[in-house]
């Protein structure tokens, strides 16, 4: 009725700031995915123009999918870039993350004075822990304050919320440099893989410097010593690990055979590495494939036979380079990288240590295998907004000068600092010196990218093996749906990685039943996975894909 | 009259709402008597004012739909208790409170209780020498980062550690108590006895030693021996400080860590060891939400309230004084 | 006249019961091996060359071939020793303000009834209670222009809400008769606190400074936050860029040269780990005098 009475008003209006407080207001809901289509993709970035170093010959002939080898050091080093890039001379401020011991700062770093030389300015390094950069960079862009030049690797930018907003809003559009033959300006940028540059688009701007990756994600590497010494052959099938399994495994000696290896099972079977177009003109998740569920299947069989190195089944994220090193875990699968790395680490101290990797192989015997393609780029160097265009121009020419290739002396002054005082080079070999160790840590060469390089010739037989791997994997890249369209995955299906992963953790451990896999993939789908699949689809179809 | 102890509440001085004669103290005057404690006051204020309660306010976020980038705090709609509903309506989200309780309340029963004992013990040790040694000793795995803490039980129990070996060695299978979630909750208590208790006795050991010794005298001459000693005198004196720190742990009951969890997430599967701090961490990844976070954090703030003014009420009917006192 | 028994017991005191001596001390070697062989494995890693290490493939447990290296590696390097200076010196001056901060508060804290003491205590007690979020605080230091400053790695963190409620319980079980008295005797609160309070709670005010020291030394998060320049580093950071192992570069390319190739190897870890506890292990023994048995509280005639 009426409400006249005072009490009775007020308890009304309570109601309603009662029902204004607790109502179920709408939520802008997790980011959407982004895609920019081939065509679009062509007129943002750079034209490549593949950068000649005169006189500098690959032993081993590169080609589309594999890095040029290098059997010996080149005797010359090409001077790349003639101009100095720093003409202001006002101070470059830039972020990069460090994994690793902490440099001298700068005054009391010789390796940063010659740099710094050959650039004709400053640039100002704020380092920062790897290990925590996602948090410091998340408060920065959400707190608005960025230095000029800032590298955030791949793999944190995705656990960054709405990072595209972000972007768009605090870095520079680069394509009004670099896009088609805007890049003459900066042949050394012009030098990256399309693919990498397209990696670098940004809800449909071209923000990123992007760092180009090898063109396999992975590869399963094996102590050849031991297996030479067992007597035991590559897997040539999935079924030839339950056999080495069963061989290689002796917790007695401390020795288990297998550390993380989920990813290359999956590709073994034949799973795709995301996405896959059916035969019927539809796309199917990789989680979706009777393949991935097979993988699960050995997987799981691995585990339970006890096959697996203990402190892998306790942490998914262990440490497996070092029981690697002593031999307490025979197969692994790691990033190419750790090839040479390892022997870095390890042959010092154990002259029969012997890593290989082993070429890619299906599930059964004479059938073709695949082989994943890796993502084009995985870090990224994005410029701040609102600088004017001079400065613009200079901090890409900076990133320029950064990205000179193997084979000229910008690169071996970004790598290795200045010959004499940072490393010596011994019969073709390059050795760090103390003053080497402890002044020169990846800065420069964060901001910066190239096409890759097999040229760790210090490694007796590495370049020839990894050369020779490559081309065996390469005839087998799977044709991914998606090539040369740059897509940003939303992130509701982002989201839904982690959980999932936790859960087939549990089931290779014997947590959860093999069986509730088929359940976990229909939560997938309910939660996020058909609407990613819609998403997907729309993408592929506007580009003539589907 | 007996010496000052604290072995009874010793009430502190009033400063009196009713001045001489009953009259009531207006506010000027208190004031005026009191300005030397606010001044005292003033730069512990300040320090909390400007780094915790003015950057607390960026908890209004907690019932907005906030984005960094579009909008900022006074730009981003207002949704009310929308997170709040939310937050329940995620299965995850309550079965990571009902394992931070179950920890808590197990903590509270088997690790509560041993820096107290460590401290007695420590106390009772009649050596000064082996006494020092031992303190010195045990409060060092405080210092070991949870990296470290988790690394070394794996050394010890995990599959290929020590303990497998041994027990391999003499013809018995191997044992791996790191991932095995049934007995999660032991494990997790241990790593927290072993790493926490020796520092957590510190605190009980300065109580102890405010204890006045002429009482331990007094009730030896009456005969008391040990244990008598130990429970009327040196228990009753630790009993604020036990009190205090209870309550506290209580208000911090949703609070049981976060790296030691994600550090044992894949050993033991998330079921068991989902907390609320891995929850919140996991579901920012998931939505980036900021204020989705913020709406957890006030939640676990809240309970943490509720818990201290009811165990602080349950701590006045015993006639302690608790963390905060009605007078 | 005390009669000293040469055992360490007060005059009073029963001798220990052989078996009361027997089952503390199996629960104290207990105690102390339980601490103390992660201890020796983790020393003797420090002190093991690279190559046991390798051969190893975790921490060791036999001797065998003992080097200083991975000490002398981490202490000739300049950026660990400026790191020291600047750790010591955030830590001295951190402790210094914090306690006394703290202890003014607390002080002033200890009266009920006193003028605001209601809303003042809660302003501290709620600190346990609701928490700013990390981008509010970050944007206040930045906004007070303190962004690469030693004093973002003091201010922030400087008042700890536990810290002041334990001292002020500690002050509000000082008898009220002694405050009383002296407030008679026409002595200001100033006085109170320095001359009588301070005295008085030796014990406590020793507990609350070795909590706060220990925090600064340990702390690296302001620092990873807020400093952009490395020589500002504190040791807690640049200690924890050599244990970095959990995630390098996880499709390390094949063409990354350089300084961080080979990860610092467990050696090195765990020196880091015995150089980070030798400091509270160096300062406890000056603390903990003040919590020896039968340190009085003071003087007071019954």
């Amino acid at each position: 009725m009426n409400p006249t009475t005072r009490r009775g008003f007020l308890s009304l209006a309570g109601a309603g700031v009662l029902a204004a407080a607790t109502g179920c207001a709408e939520k802008r809901g997790p980011a959407q995915g982004t895609a920019v289509a081939a065509d679009k993709l062509a007129s943002l970035v750079p034209t490549r123009v593949p950068f000649e170093i005169p006189g500098l010959k690959p032993d081993l002939p590169g080609s589309e999918f594999v890095a040029p080898g290098f059997l010996t050091r080149p005797a010359q080093m090409v001077q790349a870039v003639t101009a100095k890039p720093i003409t202001s001379g006002s101070e470059v401020t830039a972020m990069t993350p460090l994994w690793g011991t902490v440099p001298p700062g700068l005054g009391d770093n010789s390796y940063y004075a010659a740099v710094n030389e050959r650039l004709g300015g400053t640039v100002r390094f704020n380092i920062s822990d790897g290990n925590t950069y996602v948090q410091k960079v998340s408060t920065l862009l959400a707190s608005g304050d960025v230095p000029e030049m800032m590298q955030i690797p791949g793999w944190e930018l995705i656990k960054i919320a709405r990072f595209t907003e972000a972007a768009n809003k605090l870095f520079a559009d680069l394509s009004p440099f670099l896009a088609g033959d805007k890049a003459k300006d900066f042949p050394l940028l012009a030098n990256y893989d399309t693919a990498a540059w397209q990696y670098g688009v940004f809800g449909g701007v071209l923000q990123g410097i992007p760092w180009q990756n090898d063109p396999f994600p992975f590869a399963l590497f094996v102590r050849q010593d031991i297996l030479d010494e067992l007597g035991l052959p590559h897997p040539k099938t999935t079924d030839d690990l339950l056999t080495l399994g069963k061989e290689l495994t002796d917790p007695r000696k401390k020795r288990w055979a297998f550390g993380g290896v989920d990813q290359e099972l999956q590709r073994a079977f034949g799973s795709p590495r995301e996405w896959r177009k059916t035969s019927q003109g539809t796309l199917v998740h990789k989680y979706e494939t009777e393949e991935f569920a097979a993988s699960v299947e050995l997987l799981t069989k691995l585990f339970e036979n006890g096959w697996v190195h203990p402190e892998v089944v306790a942490n998914a994220f262990a440490d497996q380079k070092a029981p690697f090193g002593s031999g307490q875990l025979i197969m692994m699968k790691d990033g190419l990288g750790a090839w040479h790395e390892n022997l870095g680490r390890f042959l010092p101290d154990n002259p029969d240590f012997n890593q290989q990797a082993v070429a890619p192989f299906a599930a059964e015997a004479g059938q073709a295998p695949i082989v994943w393609r890796n993502e084009p780029a995985s870090m990224f160097c994005f410029i701040k907004k609102g600088l004017d265009e001079a400065r613009t121009r200079e901090l890409l020419a900076i990133a320029d000068w950064c990205s000179a290739p193997f084979g000229t002396q910008e690169y071996e002054l970004v790598n290795n600092g200045v010959e004499g005082e940072h490393y010596t080079v011994e019969s073709g070999k390059v050795e760090q010196t103390a003053l080497g160790r402890k002044e020169v840590a990846p800065t420069y060469m964060f901001l910066s990218g190239r096409p890759p390089v097999n040229a760790m010739s210090q490694y007796e037989g590495l370049v020839q093996s990894l050369w020779d791997w490559s081309n065996g994997a390469a005839k087998y890249l799977e044709n991914d749906p998606f090539v040369g369209i740059r897509v940003e995955t939303p992130s509701k299906m982002a989201g839904l990685v982690q959980p999932t992963e936790d859960k087939l953790n549990e089931i290779y451990r014997g947590k959860r039943p093999v069986s509730e896999w088929k359940q976990i993939v229909k939560e997938w789908q309910e939660k996020g996975g058909n609407e990613a699949r819609e998403f997907y689809s729309e993408v592929a179809r506007e580009n003539g894909r589907l | 009259m007996t010496p000052g102890t604290t072995a009874t509440v010793a009430k502190p001085v009033r400063r009196g709402s009713s001045g001489a004669r009953g009259k009531p103290v207006t506010w000027r005057a208190k004031l005026r008597r009191d300005w030397p404690l606010l001044l005292m006051n003033l730069p512990m204020l300040v320090l909390v004012v400007a780094f915790w309660w003015i950057p607390g306010l960026g908890n209004v976020i907690a019932f907005q739909d906030y984005s960094p980038y579009s909008g900022g705090i006074l730009g981003s709609p207002i949704i009310g208790f929308t997170n709040f509903a939310l937050l329940f309506q995620d299965p995850q989200f309550l079965r990571a409170i009902v394992n931070t309780l179950s920890i808590t309340a197990f903590q509270l029963v088997f690790y509560f209780p041993v820096p107290i004992m460590l401290a007695l013990l420590l106390n009772s040790v009649v050596s000064a020498r082996l006494r020092a040694f031992v303190q010195g000793v045990v409060y060092m795995p405080y210092f070991f980062s949870w990296v470290l803490v988790v690394a070394i039980f794996q050394q010890m129990f995990g599959g290929a550690g020590l303990l497998a070996q041994l027990l391999r060695e003499r013809g018995h299978e191997g044992v791996d108590w790191m991932t095995n979630s049934d007995t999660f909750i032991l494990l997790l208590t241990t790593q927290t006895i072993w790493k926490d208790a020796g520092w957590g006795a510190i605190i009980f050991l300065a109580a102890l030693s405010t204890i006045n010794p002429s009482l331990y005298e007094a009730a030896a001459v009456d005969g008391a021996k040990r244990w008598r000693r130990m429970w009327h005198i040196t228990l009753p004196g630790l009993r604020p400080v036990i009190v205090l720190l209870l309550i506290l742990r209580l208000g911090d009951a949703l609070n049981v860590g976060f790296e030691q969890f994600m550090l044992q997430r894949s050993a033991v599967g998330s079921e068991v060891s989902e907390v609320f701090d891995t929850f919140v961490y996991y579901s920012g990844l998931n939505t980036g939400d900021l204020g989705y976070g913020a709406a957890a954090g006030l939640f676990k703030g809240l309970v943490g309230l509720l818990l201290i003014i009811a165990a602080n009420r349950v701590a006045h009917a015993f006639g302690e004084r608790g963390v905060y006192s009605r007078s | 006249m005390r009669k000293k028994k040469p055992s360490g017991l007060a005059a009073w005191e029963e001798p220990p019961s052989p078996v009361g001596q027997a089952g503390k001390g199996v629960v104290l070697a207990g105690i102390v091996l339980a601490v103390l062989f992660p201890l020796y494995t983790i020393v003797l890693t420090s002190l093991s060359s690279k190559a046991t290490v390798n051969r190893v493939g975790g921490l060791v447990l036999v001797p065998d071939g003992i080097t200083f290296d991975a000490y002398i590696q981490i202490f000739s390097d300049t950026v660990v020793r400026r790191a020291v200076l600047v750790a010591t010196g955030v830590t001295l001056v951190g402790t210094a303000l914090s306690l006394g901060v703290s202890i003014l508060g607390a002080y002033s804290l200890a009266r009920p009834g006193s003028f605001l003491h209601r809303p003042l205590l809660f302003a501290v007690l709620l600190m346990f209670v609701f928490f700013p979020g990390i981008i509010p605080v970050y944007l206040m230091v930045s906004g007070l222009g303190l962004k690469d400053s030693y004093w973002s790695l003091i201010l922030p963190t400087a008042v700890s809400a536990f810290n002041v409620v334990v001292l002020r319980a500690f002050y509000m079980n000082i008898p009220g008769e002694i405050m009383d008295s002296a407030r008679i005797d026409g002595a200001g609160e100033f006085r109170i606190l320095w001359r009588i309070v301070l005295p008085m709670s030796k014990a406590v005010t020793a507990v609350v400074g070795l909590f706060y020291a220990v925090g600064y030394w340990n702390a690296w998060f302001n620092a990873m936050l807020y400093l952009e320049d490395t020589r500002k580093w504190p040791l807690a950071l640049v200690l924890r860029q050599y244990v970095v192992d959990s995630n390098p570069l996880p499709t390390a390319t094949v063409g990354v040269t350089g300084a961080g190739d080979t990860p610092p190897t467990l050696a090195i870890k765990m020196a880091i780990v015995v150089v980070a506890v030798v400091p509270a292990l160096v300062i406890y023994p000056f603390v903990q005098r003040h919590f020896t048995k039968g340190v009085l509280i003071g003087a007071v005639k019954g």
